[in-house]
């Protein structure tokens, strides 16, 4: 039983690992979507918009299978673990994204005016003006994508990383114990995920105070 | 005037300026020019297109038709567009707001180095010291941490305005810089741009404050309907405008 439970902790480690990974590359690649989005270059626009549209409608394991076994079939491994970081992080970015355009939009245009009378270019419009005004409103949608990908990083299973599902069934097939595993996967889960949401709602809370004050 | 050039003496001059938004047309053949160290007013009712014209001299709104000249230089021609980069002539004019348009996210001190620092590429130090120097000439060093929600209106725009002298510009625009103010803080406004008025710069001011535009400017132009009705000396305009309408404009005041 005990050592259950630390297989299953080390697993848990293994899902973290995975799903800060994919937040940190979801956060930056749909920053960066947004931004492209934002400036509206004709030709990154029909590559951006396909992408988004991609990556919208193909299933995370799909683009984990894609990664993990397509690029192993070109000749480049890697580990199980990148693969899933890799995979869920660009899967989110392109619902990021829109946390980020939403942020954008909350921006008047006469801020942007008053960048652009300084001298400043576009990008440095968006990325010295906007784009910081944007953050208090884009946190709270962020954190629910990690706890959004603390569940999908146990897609990573499917490719074999150590995460805690894949732990998980080994402990089942082992022991037999399937609701005694079950039960503490979701207390483990349930344990990281309520003080997360529980955040998110105290800054939404803080948020629409700032907003109107 | 020769086609091509600019006039001589100008800072800024567009020539036949006209600007459509869809099939309407805003400013129908406006000539603007205003020389180093001039203060000009532009005043008309509302909807005559004063706004969209100094919006035009920094090219934040597009012009439909015309040639721009900064300091003799064509700086572009429409319909084509601009020949030289939008940043950098920028940056030699300020604006300032009607809604102030402070970077809320920034401290006033902040406010006043971003473009220095990231236009002008300054040092850190250099651009905080002017800046400094600068809210204390505006009367708001004690405020240079302060973020622009705790400011009054009346704060709020003189730190624009400090925003704005920060790029050591060799113009300042004005859109209606009181017109969003309490009444009780209009005057530390103008009084401030009397200031900078007597220190030299050119300015080139959107109001309705017919009393400062009469202490203060050397020309007045008086906008109606997307064209210029009349333009002359402040004292002429005043005591002895050539048309009705001008008379009319700026006797009665101007309605927003």
């Amino acid at each position: 039983m005990s050592a259950t439970v630390a297989d299953l902790l080390r697993g848990g480690v293994v899902t973290l690992k995975i799903a800060s990974g994919a937040w940190v590359v979801s956060a930056v690649l749909g920053l960066a979507l947004a931004v492209l989005q934002d400036l509206g270059l004709a030709p990154v626009k029909i590559f951006q918009a396909s992408l988004t549209i991609t990556l919208r409608s193909v299933p995370q394991l799909v683009i984990l299978y894609l990664l993990y076994f397509g690029l192993g079939a070109v000749g480049i491994q890697i580990n199980s673990i990148l693969a899933a970081i890799l995979a869920l992080g660009v899967a989110d970015a392109a619902f990021t994204a829109e946390y980020y355009r939403a942020g954008f939009m909350t921006v008047p245009w006469t801020q942007r005016e008053a960048g652009f009378s300084l001298g400043l270019s576009r990008m440095g419009v968006l990325m010295r003006v906007v784009v910081p005004q944007t953050i208090p409103f884009v946190v709270p949608p962020l954190l629910n994508s990690f706890v959004g990908l603390l569940k999908t990083a146990t897609l990573a299973a499917a490719v074999g990383a150590p995460e805690i599902l894949y732990r998980g069934q080994n402990a089942m097939s082992r022991t037999g114990e399937i609701v005694l595993v079950v039960t503490i996967i979701m207390g483990l889960y349930v344990v990281v995920t309520m003080p997360l949401t529980r955040a998110v709602a105290v800054m939404e809370r803080r948020l629409r105070s700032y907003a109107h004050s | 005037m020769r086609e091509g050039s600019a006039t001589a003496g100008s800072l800024l001059e567009f020539r036949d300026l006209h600007k459509s938004f869809g099939r309407s047309e805003v400013l129908h053949g406006v000539d603007f020019r205003v020389a180093r160290g001039e203060k000009v007013c532009i005043v008309g009712p509302s909807g005559s297109g004063k706004t969209t014209l100094l919006r035009c001299l920094n090219l934040l709104v597009e012009p439909t038709r015309g040639q721009l000249y900064y300091k003799g230089e064509q700086i572009g021609s429409w319909p084509g567009g601009a020949r030289v980069g939008l940043s950098g002539y920028r940056s030699r004019i300020g604006m300032v707001f009607q809604h102030f348009e402070l970077f809320p996210h920034l401290t006033a001190l902040q406010n006043l180095t971003l473009g220095p620092r990231h236009v002008r590429h300054e040092g850190r130090s250099a651009a905080e010291a002017r800046a400094l120097q600068l809210l204390r000439h505006v009367g708001l060093e004690a405020f240079a941490n302060a973020h622009p929600r705790t400011l009054s209106g009346g704060q709020k725009q003189r730190v624009a305005i400090a925003r704005a002298l920060a790029m050591q510009p060799d113009l300042i625009l004005f859109d209606e810089p009181t017109s969003a103010l309490d009444s009780e803080m209009v005057d530390e406004v103008l009084e401030l741009m009397r200031r900078l008025a007597n220190e030299g710069m050119t300015m080139v001011i959107v109001t309705h404050e017919l009393g400062f535009a009469r202490d203060v400017a050397d020309r007045i132009v008086v906008m109606e309907r997307g064209a210029v009705v009349e333009e002359g000396p402040a004292e002429t305009m005043f005591s002895a405008a050539r048309s009705q309408r001008t008379r009319d404009i700026l006797r009665v005041g101007v309605k927003r």
